[in-house]
């Protein structure tokens, strides 16, 4: 395999809260290849967010955030003198769910785009406004010169979070964090948004992130799937291989618990418990307490994250 | 074969318009001319794309808004021409219930789970606080909520227990017919199945209909029997849920199917519905609300409007190319 594009070893970040530290993210590693798009899967609460916010470099004060290496193209990201202010919104951007939200209300789409070019680097008026116009283009938003003057509200949902994307890929980024971009769309605007964040990394050969809660969506768009729980990355596999091999018992509830064409709603099951408080001791296997395939000694040492064959891992003393 | 059950809530040419516009001169259809007829526990899906009117007609089936025009009846009785306010007031508001969308937002935050649930019973049923009380902890035994979650207020809730304190409160008063506003479109696809198959027991259990509205197809298929697929405000599919699902002959029906996702699909090419819907203000009266949309457009689409007409296997499509013979 060639040299990564972005590469995470060990990544924990803590909250200080009032109520006692939060371990939100714990020995979370990984890497992503040059045009490959990458998704992380989990239940609301597994850390997903939080990811890709450290990666950003979004969260709050109270975040600790330890790393032994987080490197994107070739430049770390951990250190302290790390770059990340001047290359976020260039080379790594992001895109957020409910875009209406994410936009400014009262400013005119185009120059809430505008604002982008203009914050990595100089470029004219004119320039920028012709930029803006292109990248509403290239989103395939139909009339671009007409809804670069368009207020968010006069927009629709699914144009809405087009302008995110445009917004986003404005600098030619090589790296795009989706989280949960589709989320509150109807499934036909979703496959629309979804076909074209597709496209744009086939054309551009940038690297994306899609960060979901629907394992079938990342199943059809993504190439390698993370899942989460509770903080910890449980699996890593390939989209088909982790579909048709699925090895951590997690994973196996998330697949039972997702209607397909073929379920009925008796065979439709669910993921007994909850996610495990977060502050406090927690077992090695944060899934312990939920796993029907539990043993004495899933409670004794740590577990790593541990290949298992081709670029399949598993976090699991007892896999499938 | 035993007589066909019959018919709970019977709705016929509902219409729901609002006028929009500077001199609210121009009428926005959110529903337009609805027939549809819900047999005692008969388990209904409606479907559509977000501003198709989908919870417009929900709401003015629960009677929360009153129609434009058409009636209403239920269990006999004409009750779509009573004002929202008079029917809220008559013995009938028990019959009708409503579970919403957002398990978070319908909740009053300064609520217990017990005052939440036996808010409707008091106003609804009445009768002297043991009674209430009785009736507010079976509610909880039936969804699943442990009986001490009654002291605790929503924010100590999950969003699943949310969830169940919703469906709690709507069933307490014993409804027959219970409309689902989306209420699983908040919930982990874990959490999801569970209330799924709590629904789908309570309904069993207490023969209550469901008129359970979503955007997605996948879910309503594992829950009703029959399918209803909204578009721009009027049906343009119907029929039982597996034949709508497996064998639709609509085709915005075929583009809902294709739009869900699926991982076996993988890159291949799929019927892609690009733009949107067409305005609602005022549209055209004779041509497919579809059109303009549709990948298998005929000259006819634009000329006139397609009538609900039975397509084969019980449905009823309002298609030109259906009727035809033809859907693909």
């Amino acid at each position: 395999m060639s040299v990564p594009l972005l590469s995470v070893k060990n990544l924990n970040v803590d909250f200080r809260t009032r109520s006692g530290t939060v371990k939100v993210l714990n020995d979370v590693s990984f890497s992503l290849a040059k045009g490959e798009i990458l998704g992380i899967v989990g239940e609301s609460g597994s850390g997903k967010s939080v990811l890709s916010y450290a990666l950003m470099g979004l969260l709050d004060d109270n975040a600790a955030i330890t790393a032994d290496r987080v490197e994107f193209g070739g430049i770390d990201l951990a250190g302290p003198t790390s770059p990340l202010a001047s290359i976020r919104g260039r080379e790594l951007s992001m895109i957020f769910q409910s875009p209406r939200t994410a936009l400014n209300p009262i400013m005119r789409v185009g120059r809430q785009i505008e604002d982008v070019l203009r914050r990595h680097g100089p470029v004219s008026r004119a320039n920028a406004k012709a930029a803006a116009i292109a990248a509403l283009a290239r989103v395939r938003i139909p009339d671009p010169e007409r809804r670069y003057a368009a207020y968010p509200f006069e927009l629709s949902g699914g144009m809405c979070q087009r302008v995110m994307i445009a917004m986003a890929l404005s600098c030619s980024p090589s790296l795009l964090i989706a989280d949960e971009p589709t989320t509150g769309l109807d499934v036909t605007t979703q496959a629309v948004v979804m076909d074209l964040i597709r496209d744009l990394v086939q054309e551009t050969r940038m690297s994306a992130i899609l960060i979901t809660h629907d394992l079938a969506l990342a199943g059809e768009y993504c190439d390698r799937i993370v899942v989460m729980h509770a903080g910890h990355i449980v699996e890593v596999a390939p989209a088909s291989e982790l579909q048709s091999h699925f090895a951590h018992p997690y994973t196996k509830g998330l697949f039972a618990a997702t209607p397909t064409a073929e379920t009925e709603l008796e065979h439709l099951a669910s993921i007994p418990g909850s996610l495990p408080d977060l502050r406090g001791e927690l077992p090695p296997c944060r899934f312990l307490y939920r796993c029907d395939r539990r043993q004495p000694d899933c409670q004794t040492a740590p577990i790593p994250l541990r290949p298992i064959g081709g670029d399949h891992s598993v976090r699991c003393r007892h896999p499938l | 074969m035993s007589a066909p059950s019959s018919p709970l809530v019977e709705i016929h040419g509902l219409s729901k318009h609002y006028p929009v516009g500077t001199f609210r001169r121009k009428m926005l259809h959110a529903v337009d001319q609805v027939d549809l007829t819900i047999a005692e526990s008969e388990c209904i899906g409606l479907v559509g794309e977000s501003g198709c009117g989908k919870s417009t007609l929900a709401r003015v089936l629960a009677r929360l808004i009153d129609p434009t025009e058409g009636g209403i009846r239920l269990s006999g009785v004409e009750v779509g021409k009573m004002p929202a306010k008079a029917f809220g007031g008559s013995p009938l508001r028990r019959d009708i219930q409503v579970v919403f969308q957002d398990p978070t937002e319908s909740l009053n935050p300064g609520f217990t789970v017990f005052q939440a649930i036996a808010d409707p019973l008091k106003r609804l049923v009445g009768g002297p606080g043991r009674e209430i009380a009785d009736r507010v902890l079976a509610a909880l035994d039936d969804v699943g909520l442990p009986r001490e979650y009654g002291s605790r207020y929503p924010h100590q809730l999950s969003g699943g227990q949310k969830a169940r304190v919703g469906i709690a409160r709507a069933i307490a008063v014993n409804p027959k017919l219970l409309v689902l506003d989306e209420p699983t479109s908040a919930l982990d696809v874990s959490v999801q199945s569970l209330i799924l198959n709590l629904l789908s027991k309570l309904q069993k259990q207490r023969n209550m209909s469901y008129l359970f509205v979503s955007h997605d197809l996948n879910v309503v298929r594992l829950l009703c029997d029959k399918v209803a697929v909204m578009y721009l405000g009027r049906i343009v599919e119907f029929g039982p849920s597996k034949s709508v699902y497996f064998n639709p002959r609509h085709p915005y029906t075929q583009a809902l199917i294709d739009a869900i996702p699926d991982p076996e699909r993988k890159n291949s090419a799929r019927t892609k519905l690009e733009g949107s819907a067409s305005s609602p203000i005022d549209p055209n009266p004779n041509a497919c609300r579809f059109a303009g949309r549709c990948p298998v457009e005929l000259p006819v689409c634009t000329q006139a409007m397609p009538p609900l007409t039975p397509g084969g296997d019980g449905n009823l499509v309002a298609c030109h190319r259906a009727a035809e013979g033809d859907p693909s």
